[in-house]
């Protein structure tokens, strides 16, 4: 079933088409103002909409003709940014009459590794700017073992760039200043069992910016913060005793996370997964997965059902296709 | 001395009393030695693991003043990060609370007394999942203080008893509602600020999503 | 004060039925909004409220909704 997959949650629009065998096209295209502003990054997006959906048709080396079902993320995220995608999934499903079907984004994330890697079970580590979390599969749903009490990990680290004067956006300067510091200096670790929060040691880190490198500060932050999202990883892991571990979301590119997530794996006989990077961060193939997935299991959506859920929580959905 | 249980923090030892303290007295020990991690830098992983080690065998201490059932400790190894403490027969909660709710209500009652019995003395226990909780005899005694720390304030203690929450929320899914219902019932009766501390989870629960700003 | 909009378009159906799911989550939360479907080739837009920006703001994020649903049934 050749699928047509819109992610417009946060600051990216993406569209993805899939078939049964793999990913035929993934083409994103993000809103670039520095922070998140939902209806400045909403206007990008109704800006580039159907742009976006013809590169991916032409990436694929199809028409929309060629398309059998269009699945869009529904939740959670931004509302203006949601009825964007939304609105998309809408026409192009009414514009040839095709099946439509809303999808959670978090388990998106999850599904697209299962479905590239063959995953079987994973504890992913879902981090990104707006969402820290640790999600396993338990009792017929995919459920929340762990997530930030606060700020996602991409939130704080982008907020801290910030305070040092970095131009967004930042993730690969702040990896390179991270790898030049040398000395630790100290930050809150603020874990609570599988939970954790960062704006504690963001404001602990910008107190240090007077009187220490830029690299010091940043690898300081930044270790404190990996190992403490590591840490927790490593006791979901432990409490559902799974050993595979699933890396996802754009800030999954960190170099020195992957490398922490494999030490701790190889210390616990377990095995590490991370999607290529087009796949890792918000983008519409891993919508198109999901929604392949979910329609092959039988679900159906009606237009009416189509409405944006800004605050669905991922084990509110019962997963009928594992 | 052997092995029994190597989890993610520690390595869990069992011995005899007379083999570990050359003494005559009758019992079993454990000996949890905190394990350094690979992943995280030498300078952090040192504090923390030091830190816990001493912090949980002070929160112990005084859990068990305060009343709330708590494993002895008889010694303290800084050099090994280890903790040496009476082995705690029984079963974890965790694999108790599974019946309809009605056979386990006596269990979350009993948590909710202790939990509301720590909050009220200030202590936060940190990582209250039914992993840490174990049913001996009536009562159920509580483990791994390692997170735990001394605090008064509503917020840290709202943000330790959302942790039970969603420990019964992932683990004991097909009756958690329940069970969480009767766990408030018996920490509000034994802890003063108990309701305020349960409203403030509400709070907690709206923050890591989301904000929208704007309209 | 209460202003309306009427689009007679032979998709105007199609508009309709891609704006209505939406109908209760428009964002600007100073205005009450309806859509109908008139005829198959018209629809209307109702916007009600004190604020005139506000009302414009909802008209805008319409026609926005509109845009995209007109660009992408031409793909």
């Amino acid at each position: 079933m050749i699928t047509l997959g819109i992610e417009s949650t946060a600051h990216t629009f993406g569209i993805g088409i899939c078939d049964k065998r793999s990913i035929l096209s993934n083409v994103t295209d993000s809103y670039s103002g520095e922070g998140i502003h939902p209806r400045l990054a909403a206007d990008h997006h109704a800006r580039v909409s159907s742009n976006v959906v013809k590169k991916a048709l032409e990436d694929a080396g199809l028409s929309i003709d060629d398309i059998e079902l269009i699945s869009f993320s529904q939740g959670p995220g931004l509302g203006p940014c949601l009825r964007i995608g939304a609105t998309t999934a809408r026409a192009l499903a009414l514009s040839r009459d095709l099946p439509i079907m809303g999808v959670n984004h978090c388990i998106a994330h999850i599904e697209v590794g299962r479905f590239l890697l063959g995953v079987r079970d994973p504890v992913t580590l879902y981090v990104s700017g707006g969402n820290t979390q640790i999600l396993a599969f338990a009792g017929g749903r995919y459920r929340v073992f762990g997530e930030t009490l606060d700020i996602g990990i991409g939130n704080m680290q982008d907020t801290f760039a910030r305070a040092i004067g970095l131009e967004f956006p930042c993730g690969r300067q702040i990896d390179q200043l991270m790898s030049r510091g040398t000395k630790y200096l100290d930050i809150p670790y603020t874990i609570k069992g599988m939970d954790f929060s960062f704006t504690g040691m963001l404001t602990e880190a910008i107190k240090h910016i007077h009187g220490n490198s830029k690299e010091d500060v940043t690898f300081s932050l930044m270790e404190t913060a990996f190992s403490i999202v590591v840490e927790a990883t490593e006791r979901a892991m432990a409490h559902t005793q799974k050993d595979e571990l699933l890396l996802a979301g754009g800030n999954a590119a960190s170099p020195r996370l992957r490398e922490m997530c494999r030490l701790m794996c190889d210390e616990r006989g377990a095995s590490m997964h991370v999607p290529p990077f087009d796949v890792c961060r918000d983008n519409g193939a891993m919508i198109a997965v999901l929604g392949m997935t979910e329609y092959d299991s039988g679900k159906r959506m009606e237009m009416g059902e189509t409405k944006v859920r800004q605050k669905w929580r991922t084990d509110e959905e019962d997963v009928k296709w594992r | 001395m052997k092995l029994i249980n190597q989890g993610a923090e520690a390595k869990i030892y069992s011995c005899r009393f007379e083999e570990y303290f050359g003494t005559d007295s009758k019992g079993d020990l454990i000996i949890k030695e905190r394990i350094s991690k690979g992943y995280r830098i030498r300078e952090l992983d040192e504090r923390i693991v030091l830190q816990r080690t001493l912090s949980e065998a002070k929160l112990l201490h005084e859990a068990k003043m305060a009343g709330i059932p708590t494993p002895v400790i008889y010694f303290i190894d800084k050099r090994k990060h280890a903790l040496v403490m009476e082995k705690v027969g029984g079963q974890r909660v965790k694999e108790e609370l599974v019946g309809s709710p009605k056979e386990s209500m006596g269990l979350i009652e009993a948590v909710g007394r202790s939990v509301g019995l720590m909050h009220g003395n200030n202590i936060i226990h940190g990582d209250l999942t039914t992993s840490n909780m174990i049913h001996r005899g009536d009562e159920v005694v509580f483990i791994d203080f390692g997170l735990g720390e001394f605090s008064s304030e509503v917020e840290k203690q709202a943000v330790d008893a959302h942790l039970l929450k969603q420990a019964l929320k992932s683990t004991h899914f097909d009756f958690w509602e329940e069970y969480w219902e009767a766990f408030k019932q018996t920490y509000c009766r034994t802890y003063r600020k108990g309701r305020e501390v349960l409203e403030r989870i509400g709070d907690i629960e709206l923050r890591g999503r989301y904000i929208e700003r704007g309209e | 004060m209460i202003m309306t909009i009427e689009i007679i378009d032979p998709l105007a159906s199609k508009y309709y039925r891609a704006l209505n799911p939406e109908i209760e989550s428009v964002p600007y939360k100073k205005t009450h909004s309806k859509i109908e479907l008139l005829e198959s080739d018209r629809m209307r837009i109702t916007v009600e409220g004190d604020d005139l920006s506000a009302i414009r703001g909802t008209f805008n994020s319409y026609l926005n909704w509109i845009k995209i649903v007109e660009e992408n049934l031409d793909i």
